[in-house]
């Protein structure tokens, strides 16, 4: 169980610097792992004891190189098993994301490496982890970048469909061709979310709530 | 003979169909015009054929009511073949229905229309290899300028034949349509619909049902998924051995404009307000000369006549009647329906819908609700048809009650004839605006109490035309043909009967009656009770009806702006006309019409006892 905790920590001082662009502070450790200070302060100690993280002078927690392998090799495990869970086993996306937290601190480095085979040989041409993973992987496996919604792209970008979320069973949205795998260009925006996305030489116009079901990886 | 002309939306079907049979069926650069099937017949060789004209689809395999219909009519057996009509700018997807037509076994002619835009667009379609894989004659058109429509018949009658060409499902769904056919018997359509969950077969719907439940859990999507990915897959690649692209001539993309917010919507509501302002410009210059000129040449000569009693009150009133009609209502109407023929044609509704998708979400429904909310502009009788399109019950049922308060060309008459004529066009775009706020608050409070689901919009925007002038005056012709048949007939029947009723004092009767109620709250005169009455037969009665009784067309010598102005306001509200009624009920059941009746009423009268206690 140490080690798991351990390992979350690192994980997330990892996570929350990516996103925020700075180096966390405990508290904000805390409220993202869901524990209270005191058992989190005793953790980052034993963590700065051993040299894997520092703690400067106002409370930010940074990663040093042993404790950032640790960080990216989680981060990755996380994400392979995830996408696995999601993907393949069609578990849904947050209990897909829920168990692999779980996962990741026992699985054996061998089955990462199969699943991450075994990932990459199903995705086909899939394209390598995209920028926000890009600090981290330290060559250790190829990611599949996590398709993420349409309305998230700007317009004029040409873009695949990954997967069709919650409107799969809308038949009309296969019969304008938009399937998994087509390629389309987002042609039109609006500040609500509604597209225009051309697909199969038509423009077909999207509602915001159909767009965001639409998960998408920009096209090379 | 029976032929049916299949294909998707907006590929010129209903167009070929009004050539081939001469009959009127609308047509409009937008998807989803036709929602009823229309039959209509032509000759060849002194041979009978009826042609059916179905609903533009998709897929045949989809869960909309439109699909099932061609599904059901494709494979009843009463036909002797189709002829599909594809669009040539697309064919990939085109091609997708026609493989599933061609799984029917239905025999086959393919008609490969906008051959003219195609050739303007720079591309090449090779009909004759097109012809080799399908397996069926293929014949290119262009029916907007009518080509080769004349021989699509001929060669349907003479070559029809099933097609050639058979989808390769992916290996695990083959597997599973053999596994039906050897077990159970059935057939590879039937084996393919089952697994698709459209089966017709019980029996082997269950069998189907478990096997499409192992597919789907192996290869993480629906059988309806990997089925359409098969057949696009063999579309594509029909499309790519026929299609040559040339140099496209790139143009001026109208759409950086149209479908942005800034300025799409600001060109959306100045569309709207200019489309008015020409009706009631425009319309009230005709009214005058044409009011003037019966007048002038019929009203006060009869008048001069000395005719008996009664006959001379009957003839009056049958010229005012027709003064009214062609007076204060055709001007209007006949604006109305040029320019909405014209916004039609031209492509631009689309982009209004998609752009009213999030506000129409608010009244629960979305963008595509805009599309039957127009139609209703002209009729609301299409336009609660054209609803059937909306996805749930839902959207239908609040789009059908809302469409009903849309003012149609008939109230625009009330509102353009009477308001904008004899009070001012500001005063006639107010009750627009006073409209629109009722629907719109009348959507928010429906979409709160109304049971079910929604799904959002998924349209196809429409490629942006210039309007045909000949194709603009055929179809406002054929609107106004409703109007100049059913209307004024109506109209002067009903002012011979008004005369005779008046004459015989059995109006004043009635009107004494309902004149409390009338003068007190509402501050009209009594007669006006009566033009409401009549106004519920057809809307454009009210005004003739107010204008027999008065004893003129030109109301404001006998009603001050303020009645008039509340006559409108109430009249445009209360009770949509009768044939709407009916339509209504036949689509969503009496109960829904009964409520939208007692709902217009208490809001009619109410609005107008509020205008009338704060004005007056």
């Amino acid at each position: 169980m140490e080690h798991a905790a351990c390992e979350d920590l690192l994980e997330a001082i990892l996570i929350l610097t990516e996103r925020c662009g700075s180096p966390p502070t405990a508290e904000d450790l805390a409220a993202h792992l869901g524990r209270d200070t005191a058992s989190l302060g005793a953790l980052l100690t034993d963590q700065e004891r051993t040299g894997r993280v520092s703690v400067d002078s106002s409370g930010k927690v940074t990663l040093l190189p042993d404790g950032q392998a640790i960080a990216s090799r989680v981060v990755n495990r996380h994400r392979i098993l995830e996408s696995f869970l999601a993907e393949k086993l069609g578990v849904e996306p947050g209990k897909a994301s829920g168990e692999a937290c779980l996962m990741e601190h026992q699985v054996s480095d061998e089955t990462i490496r199969k699943l991450s085979d075994f990932l990459g040989r199903q995705g086909g041409a899939r394209r390598r982890s995209r920028t926000r993973s890009g600090g981290a992987g330290d060559g250790e496996g190829e990611v599949a970048g996590t398709p993420i919604p349409l309305s998230e792209y700007p317009e004029g970008t040409r873009l695949r469909v990954m997967a069709i979320g919650n409107f799969s069973r809308v038949r009309r949205l296969a019969d304008v061709g938009l399937l998994p795998g087509e390629s389309l260009v987002l042609k039109r925006k609006l500040s609500n979310g509604s597209v225009v996305v051309e697909v199969k030489g038509c423009d077909i116009a999207l509602s915001s709530e159909i767009a965001a079901c639409i998960l998408v990886e920009e096209e090379g | 003979m029976r032929f049916a002309l299949v294909g998707n939306p907006n590929v010129g079907k209903s167009l070929i169909f009004n050539q081939l049979t001469g009959l009127g069926v609308e047509v409009s650069n937008y998807p989803g015009t036709t929602v009823v099937l229309h039959r209509g017949s032509t000759c060849v060789d002194r041979e009978k054929v009826e042609i059916l004209d179905l609903p533009g689809v998709y897929s045949i395999d989809g869960d909309q009511e439109e699909e099932a219909l061609a599904r059901t009519i494709l494979t009843a057996g009463d036909l002797d073949g189709a002829v599909m009509v594809l669009n040539a700018m697309n064919l990939e997807r085109n091609l997708y229905l026609l493989l599933q037509v061609a799984e029917t076994g239905i025999p086959l002619v393919v008609a490969v229309n906008m051959m003219d835009e195609a050739e303007a667009a720079g591309l090449e379609i090779d009909l004759g290899k097109l012809s080799g894989i399908l397996g069926v004659e293929v014949l290119g058109t262009a029916a907007t300028s009518g080509r080769n429509l004349g021989g699509i018949m001929p060669l349907a009658l003479e070559r029809a034949r099933t097609a050639g060409v058979a989808v390769p499902y992916d290996a695990d769904v083959e597997a599973a349509i053999r596994t039906l056919e050897k077990t159970l018997g059935a057939t590879r359509l039937a084996a393919i619909w089952s697994l698709d969950d459209i089966g017709t077969d019980p029996h082997i719907a269950e069998a189907a049902g478990d096997l499409a439940g192992e597919i789907e859990q192996s290869h993480r999507m629906s059988v309806h998924q990997i089925m359409a990915l098969n057949r696009f897959t063999l579309s594509r690649e029909i499309a790519g051995k026929v299609v040559r692209r040339g140099g496209s001539r790139a143009g001026i993309d109208l759409d950086q404009l149209l479908s942005r917010e800034i300025p799409g919507i600001p060109i959306l509501a100045s569309v709207l307000v200019g489309m008015l302002l020409l009706v009631f410009v425009f319309g009230s210059l005709l009214e005058g000369v044409i009011v003037r000129l019966f007048q002038d040449f019929a009203v006060a000569p009869l008048t001069s006549l000395g005719l008996p009693p009664l006959a001379g009150k009957v003839a009056v009133s049958a010229v005012i009647g027709l003064q009214a009609g062609f007076g204060i209502a055709f001007p209007y109407i006949l604006l109305f329906f040029l320019l909405l023929s014209i916004l039609e044609d031209s492509g631009y509704m689309t982009r209004a819908a998609f752009l009213a998708d999030r506000a129409m979400h608010r009244v629960g429904m979305h963008g595509g609700a805009i599309i039957p909310m127009v139609v209703a502009f002209g009729c609301n009788v299409p336009a609660i048809m054209a609803a059937r399109n909306l996805g749930t019950k839902r959207e239908r049922l609040i789009a059908a009650f809302l469409i009903t308060m849309i003012p149609c060309s008939a109230r625009t008459v009330i509102i353009a004839g009477v308001v904008a004529a004899f009070v001012g066009i500001p005063a006639a775009l107010s009750i627009y605006g006073m409209v629109f706020l009722v629907i719109f608050l009348t959507g928010v409070l429906l979409s709160r109490v109304t049971p079910g689901g929604q799904i959002g919009m998924i349209l196809e925007i429409s490629p942006l035309r210039w309007p045909k002038p000949g194709l603009v005056l055929a179809k406002s012709f054929h609107r106004l043909k409703d109007f100049l048949v059913v209307a004024i007939p109506l109209l002067v029947a009903g002012s011979c009967i008004l005369g005779v009723l008046e004459f015989f004092g059995i109006l004043a009767v009635f009107q004494d009656l309902a004149a409390p109620l009338f003068q007190g709250l509402l501050g009209l005169p009594p007669y006006a009770i009566t033009a409401l009455l009549f106004g519920i037969l057809r809307k454009e009665m009210a005004v003739e009806t107010l204008a027999v009784l008065a004893g003129s067309a030109n109301l404001s010598i006998v009603m001050s702006t303020l009645q008039i102005y509340i006559f409108a306001v109430i009249s445009t509200l209360f009770v949509p006309c009768i044939s709407t009624m009916a339509v209504l009920s036949r689509e969503n059941g009496w109960k829904v019409a009964a409520l939208v009746t007692l709902y217009t009423v208490l809001l009619g009268i109410g609005i107008g006892a509020m205008i009338n206690l704060v004005f007056a």
